[in-house]
């Protein structure tokens, strides 16, 4: 639980509420230019493979989210600390949005390639556990409000859903489903054959890491606002 | 429908998503600011 500081949590930040978006932005903007304006076409799938630059993306950051999530969790199990917990459920929350974002987007680009919205194939398949672990995680926390047995049984949760990660991305090896395993292909004219192409994955991986921080950093403040309400109201309680 | 039309229904999901979280963690925070500024008060009022 945060003690009440003499800076109130929703005051002007300016790295929160300046410099952090500014750069979202300047980076999307390019991104969003690169995906639309510049980078020519991949041969085989035509104009729909340019979901592939966010699409991609979103998985990892979102992976890397949960990552974060497990450390942080790691960090409140063991020491109790309040911002470790904070840092944990809001890295969630940002990827459970990023995951849905690439259950939303893959089958927008699997329709017209595969002929199918969705088939359960193991990554797809993972990808939908990995976002039910961490849906459940999230409605654990909301429920268990700020019982402290809730909000560790949850940190195990944000521990143990991070193992589903390793077999979600060895699936495809190990299973062999349809979902494509590899960036660069052997054919000169397909993949990202073109330099355009790596730039602009560069690109739109940056713009979505400072998205996914912005965001994260936002809903931090949000979860310290929230634990200031709870002091203050003990205060006036008392 | 055309290759054009599922990139532009993707991206739009994307921001639609995006600009929805955003304008809900605001609503949130305004909210939460405004209950932090009466309970300063309340508890101000009562030093």
């Amino acid at each position: 639980m945060s003690s009440r500081t003499d800076r109130p949590a929703g005051a002007l930040n300016p790295w929160r509420d300046l410099w952090l978006p500014a750069a979202t932005t300047a980076a999307m903007v390019a991104a969003l230019w690169l995906v639309f304006v510049v980078v020519p076409s991949e041969r085989v799938q035509g104009t729909v493979q340019r979901i592939f630059y966010f699409h991609v993306h979103l998985a990892w950051m979102a992976f890397g989210g949960f990552v974060v999530t497990a450390g942080a969790s790691v960090a409140y199990l063991a020491r109790g600390q309040r911002a470790a917990d904070r840092l944990a459920e809001a890295s969630a929350e940002v990827g459970l949005l990023y995951t849905t974002l690439v259950l939303v987007t893959g089958p927008l680009w699997a329709r017209p390639i595969w002929g199918v919205w969705w088939t359960w194939d193991p990554r797809l398949t993972m990808t939908v556990v990995l976002w039910a672990i961490y849906a459940s995680y999230l409605m654990l926390r909301r429920l268990g409000g700020r019982d402290e047995v809730i909000l560790r049984y949850a940190a195990v949760l944000g521990v143990v859903g991070v193992l589903d990660i390793p077999l979600l991305i060895i699936a495809i090896r190990l299973w062999r489903g349809v979902h494509p395993a590899v960036l660069l292909a052997k054919d000169a004219d397909a993949g990202l054959a073109n330099p355009m192409m790596v730039q602009t994955l560069i690109v739109a991986g940056v713009a979505l890491a400072l998205l996914f921080a912005w965001l994260v950093v936002l809903r931090m403040q949000f979860s310290a606002l929230d634990d200031e309400v709870e002091a203050l109201s003990a205060e006036v309680a008392a | 429908m055309t290759g054009l039309w599922f990139l532009a229904a993707a991206y739009t999901a994307i921001w639609f998503a995006v600009v929805l979280y955003l304008l809900g963690l605001g609503r949130r925070a305004r909210t939460l600011e405004k209950e932090v500024a009466a309970l300063r008060s309340r508890a101000g009022g009562r030093d």
